[in-house]
């Protein structure tokens, strides 16, 4: 079972020491929160625990930036 | 209170670090956001962001102009912020179109053989080329918009790249002599030099930005200036960094004035180091050093050392300054985006000293190449999926963004002849990438319970010798071979 994305975002946040209070509209990576390389680690866990396919040209990244982004996505 | 005390706490209040303190954390101090939202503070701190810019000597005086105005004028009417943003870019793109001499010397050189020659031929032909360039972006993004579901549409930035293409294979297939060839060259120059913006623009629309279409299409080069290299992207970044309320707008604009007054102390650094390199100490430019090496006359080993390193510094300073002031600029707009240069001396990865030296230049290259490539390719092989989407970004799209710029040599070169030119360019872009996955692989960050000399020095150490012997390579203007910049390499070692 999958776990909620506030979950998986908070879990990046807390293995990297990061303050892990974070609005559902608080920019992630724009921000400066987490990098580039955490956006990898967060695709492959779209992939791999939601099933993603993220490939698609419909695809934008910075659909990965908010929570409540990344849940439009992920219940798309 | 004791006179003695007294006047040990009036020295600390006058003293240097206590000043230092409080102009650092200025946009944090309440007064001084308050005195920023009033009028006096907005003249006061668009006066000092302006003052910084002209003592700094890194900008002509009509582009210090044309972004004093803009500033003002922005501050003034902040409910025509868009249209004035807008506007202002559009004029500065019919002033200047290109980002680098080669294409306006390539435009005017062209221009001097169309009949109506005599007058202002280049400025005539400059402006058609603008012109055509603008009416394609509306046309282009329109049709975007409007087909959203086309497969070109849903990858806008490789449909332009086919594009660019289709235009400089025509260029260079056109008889050299002809009107066509200067229209075509013309509009491949001032295309290829608001490219990214362009590309910015179009992914944007794949968003929910709302900014209308035509001020996307109006907004090809921003008023702030720059390198090809968007800094700040387009208005969809932008958008996400824009100050909510006029205390917000305040801290934004005090930490532009910050960053101003920061990035003239740099210039002056930069200016003094050059003066004492040049003039006192006899050290030449690393690209001197090296050509002196190839015909012959090298500079001796000790001379060549100095130059490498003071190369490898200095060059950080003058990115540093320019971006300081591109960002400031955007900041006193309103828009609170993040620094393009943030202590890069302090990274102890590749990786991290790419994400410091040039933070916009790099998320170009993530943002276009290395995530479209990292969703598509290799995702069941995680190593391999990280180097091929590295190799893409750090390697391939950074070889692109300078070969595309860099064309107008194509329309006095023999093909074979203008590809040699980038020879020096392959060897950086795909070392650099090489460096870069390497970085990536090894993975384990530096720990501070891993010791001084493991933590602070040589991670830092290892940096510094990677960029620096690669400084040696990025050169995309052919003079200087490949084998003699690695002869030159080679001898600094005594070889």
């Amino acid at each position: 079972m999958s776990r909620p994305i506030q979950t998986v975002i908070v879990d990046m946040l807390q293995e990297r020491d990061k303050p892990v209070e974070i609005a559902r509209d608080d920019a992630i990576f724009t921000s400066g929160l987490l990098d580039s390389l955490a956006a990898t680690e967060l695709i492959m866990t779209l992939e791999g625990e939601f099933g993603l396919d993220l490939a698609d040209a419909d695809f934008e990244i910075s659909q990965l930036d908010t929570i409540s982004s990344l849940e439009e996505l992920v219940a798309a | 209170m004791t006179v003695a005390d007294a006047s040990i706490e009036t020295a600390g209040r006058y003293s240097p670090h206590r000043w230092r303190q409080a102009w650092l954390t200025i946009d944090q101090n309440p007064a001084a956001q308050n005195w920023a939202m009033s009028w006096f503070g907005k003249l006061a701190v668009h006066l000092a962001v302006v003052a910084a810019m002209f003592l700094s000597f890194e900008f002509s005086t009509p582009a210090l102009a044309l972004i004093s105005l803009t500033l003002f004028a922005i501050a003034l009417v902040p409910t025509w912020r868009m249209p004035l943003i807008v506007g202002s870019s559009l004029f500065y793109l019919f002033l200047r179109p290109f980002r680098i001499d080669g294409w306006a010397e390539l435009v005017r050189s062209k221009a001097e053989l169309l009949p109506l020659a005599g007058s202002i031929p280049h400025l005539g032909l400059q402006a058609s080329a603008v012109f055509v360039v603008v009416v394609f972006a509306a046309l282009f993004l329109g049709w975007q918009k409007a087909n959203s579901g086309r497969f070109a549409a849903k990858r806008p930035v490789l449909s332009l790249m086919a594009i660019w293409a289709v235009l400089l294979i025509a260029a260079i297939a056109t008889p050299v002599n002809s009107i066509a060839s200067a229209g075509l060259w013309s509009v491949v120059g001032v295309f290829i030099s608001c490219f990214w913006v362009l590309a910015y623009a179009a992914v944007d629309q794949k968003t929910k930005d709302a900014t209308p279409t035509l001020a996307r299409a109006g907004f090809l080069r921003p008023f702030w200036g720059g390198s090809a290299t968007p800094i700040g992207k387009n208005f969809g970044y932008l958008n996400k960094f824009d100050a909510e309320n006029d205390q917000e707008l305040a801290i934004t604009r005090l930490k532009g004035m910050k960053l101003a007054v920061w990035a003239l102390i740099l210039s002056a650094a930069v200016r003094l180091i050059e003066t004492a390199l040049t003039d006192t100490m006899a050290v030449p430019s690393l690209n001197s050093a090296v050509l002196a090496h190839a015909a012959g006359s090298s500079f001796d080993n000790a001379t060549n050392w100095a130059s490498l390193i003071a190369n490898y510094f200095t060059d950080l300073m003058i990115i540093a300054v320019w971006g300081h002031f591109i960002v400031a600029i955007i900041r006193m707009v309103g828009y609170r985006i993040p620094r393009n240069t943030r202590n890069p001396l302090a990274a102890r990865t590749l990786a991290d000293f790419w994400n410091r030296y040039f933070f916009y230049f790099k998320e170009l290259l993530v943002d276009f190449f290395f995530y479209p490539a990292f969703l598509r390719y290799f995702k069941k092989h995680p190593k391999m999926r990280i180097a091929f989407a590295t190799f893409c970004a750090a390697g391939l799209g950074n070889f692109l963004y300078h070969f595309t710029r860099e064309t107008y040599v194509f329309a006095a070169l023999p093909i074979a002849e203008a590809l040699a030119i980038f020879q020096s360019a392959v060897f950086y872009t795909l070392a650099l990438a090489a460096g870069l996955i390497v970085s990536q692989w090894r993975g384990a960050k530096p720990k501070p319970e891993d010791g001084f000399m493991r933590y602070e020095v040589l991670p830092r150490l290892n940096v510094f010798a990677f960029f620096c012997f690669l400084k040696i390579f990025d050169d995309i203007s052919g003079e200087g071979t490949l084998a003699e910049r690695a002869s030159f390499t080679v001898s600094l070692f005594g070889f």
